[in-house]
């Protein structure tokens, strides 16, 4: 069981026919290595509050669970050890609070919301990625005007947060610092939040915590204009926190900050 | 043998030969440009139109310029082009009665490529034909169904006929129908149907679900539970939720009744004769 600082990410050298275990939050992974081959198990579980961590634990092949899903690799030169990368999900994420919430006119809020990671695979002599995992795999959902525009989300309640402390601590997820400017003169209901996971990196604190960069949603005056901004750096509560995963998709600088034609489309 | 060759000799006269070769020359180079050209414009309007709509205008283009190919090479060999086309105009009413068909079908061909029902690689239901649109042809689609039959359907009909295209839209919605016994508490049985599509990946938290209460049935209260999902998952989405509805009902013991028969032999009739037999008692 891995204690607070423990990180489930870096590089694990893995012996020939040794069979090593993973545990973060709900997924559990299985790592074996062969001759000329990687093999994984691996098994996701129903309960996004898991907050298990079990890091590189040797075990025996017995033990690995038979409905997990098995998938081998080949390689000329398989490499000795494998690479676990953290990464965010490849859709965007739509968070919906779990109970109503409103902004009032003129207030700036934050906002701690987490995000589902994913785990990345890496292995063979040159490096090449092998698989992504999600640890835990977030319902679809949609997120359009209509059945017929939008584009496909994961979806994720919050409890919207207004203290980190208060955000329960997960392996398997990382925090999105989420700051909300209304400017407008009417209040902002907070139904949905859509936030452009692939274009965010990761960071990693010195507690083994991960961080996503800030996002700011601003609401403008006239109510009906919005603007999404990504902040440069991981959120000052991250402390000195050190990048441990780049963005799916780089952002063209002024790309996200732009207005939409209707409120509802930005929450 | 002279004798009979002496007529042939009289006509091909050195003008007429170099009239012959000429008009060889111009079909050859024709067609060729004829093809080179079709197939340029082919390309060039693939930028802009789709594979159809491109096909048919590389179509066209090869067959105009092959058309005015041959009238010129039969005019170097000194036929008149305004006799022939006198000519072809009656062929063609003679031939476009017998084809009323594919006429038909032809200009159907025409409507369909430009209204755009559906596009090659769609799933489409076209007179009780499922399965994948392989080509939009001129006189015909061609569909190859689910259990890998070749379906050539003539475009009159499609024209006609209702078409489905089930993957126009990037979602679809899953309708399941259901029954459960009346004794069973449909509270507890819509909170079970959410949870459920809670859980399940493949169903879209947006547009949420969406639980009718259908009527009192016969022998069980029914209802319609629907859920949304990605055009692509739907088997996915139609499988799994059915089979976790089964499981779960299972679990918490609520009955999916059968149909209740009641056997009535008429008043006039005599009972049914019904013998009682004890728990492990051989029975003839």
């Amino acid at each position: 069981m891995g204690g607070a600082g423990t990180t489930w990410w870096g590089e694990f050298p893995v012996g020939r026919s040794d069979v090593r275990f993973w545990q973060v939050g709900p997924l559990r992974l299985w790592i074996t290595r062969s001759d000329g081959e990687w093999r994984l198990a691996f098994l996701g579980g129903d309960d996004s509050m898991d907050a298990t961590l079990d890091v590189n634990e040797p075990v025996r092949e017995e033990d690995v669970d038979p409905a997990a899903a098995v998938v081998r690799f080949g390689f000329r030169k398989p490499g000795e050890s494998v690479r676990i990368l953290p990464a965010l999900p490849d859709r965007h994420l739509v968070v919906n609070p779990v109970t109503p919430f409103y902004v009032p006119s003129g207030e700036r809020i934050t906002l701690y919301v987490s995000a589902p990671l994913w785990m990345s695979l890496w292995a063979g002599d040159p490096r090449r990625k092998i698989r992504e995992i999600p640890t835990f795999r977030p319902t679809d959902t949609w997120f359009g005007p209509s059945t017929r525009v939008g584009e496909v989300c994961y979806a994720s309640k919050t409890g919207a947060r207004m203290e980190l402390e208060s955000l329960p601590r997960r392996p398997h997820r990382a925090v999105v610092v989420v700051t909300v400017i209304n400017r407008a003169v009417s209040q902002l209901p907070l139904e949905k939040l859509k936030l452009p996971m692939p274009n965010l990196s990761l960071f990693a604190s010195e507690d083994g915590r991960l961080w996503t960069e800030g996002i700011t949603l601003t609401r403008q005056e006239d109510g009906e204009q919005a603007a999404v901004t990504l902040d440069a750096d991981p959120p000052a509560q991250a402390g000195d926190a050190v990048r441990v995963g780049d963005a799916r998709l780089r952002v063209e600088r002024g790309h996200l900050i732009r207005a939409f034609g209707h409120i509802l489309d930005f929450m | 043998m002279d004798e009979w060759l002496a007529p042939l000799r009289d006509y091909a006269t050195p003008e007429r030969v170099i009239s012959l070769i000429r008009a060889v020359f111009i079909m050859v180079a024709g067609l060729v440009v004829a093809r080179l050209l079709g197939r340029w414009a082919g390309k060039l309007a693939g930028v802009r139109l789709r594979a159809p709509q491109a096909q048919l205008l590389r179509r066209a283009v090869f067959y105009g310029i092959t058309g005015l190919v041959v009238v010129t090479a039969l005019h170097e060999l000194g036929f008149n082009p305004g006799v022939l086309l006198g000519a072809a105009g009656i062929l063609t009413v003679a031939v476009g009665f017998a084809s009323q068909t594919s006429a038909s079908n032809l200009v159907s061909g025409l409507f369909l490529i430009a209204e755009k029902p559906f596009e090659i690689g769609d799933i489409v239901t076209v007179t009780e034909v499922t399965g994948e649109v392989l080509s939009i042809d001129l006189l015909s689609v061609k569909i190859r169904t689910f259990d890998n039959l070749f379906v050539r359907i003539p475009n009159e009909q499609v024209i006609k006929s209702t078409v489905t295209n089930r993957s126009h839209f990037p979602l679809r919605r899953v309708d399941i129908k259901i029954g459960i016994a009346y004794k069973e508490d449909m509270e507890r049985v819509r909170g079970i149907l959410f949870e459920l599509a809670d859980r399940n990946v493949f169903c879209m938290a947006e547009p949420k679900p969406l639980f009718i209460f259908s009527g009192f049935g016969d022998s069980a209260l029914q209802f319609q539970f629907s859920v949304w999902g990605e055009t692509a998952n739907y088997l996915s989405l139609l499988n799994s939720m059915q089979e976790a509805i089964k499981r779960a009902f299972d679990e918490e013991g609520i009955e999916i009744p059968f149909p209740h028969r009641s056997l009535y032999a008429g008043s006039r009739t005599e009972p049914f004769p019904v013998r009682v037999v004890p728990e492990g008692a051989e029975t003839t």
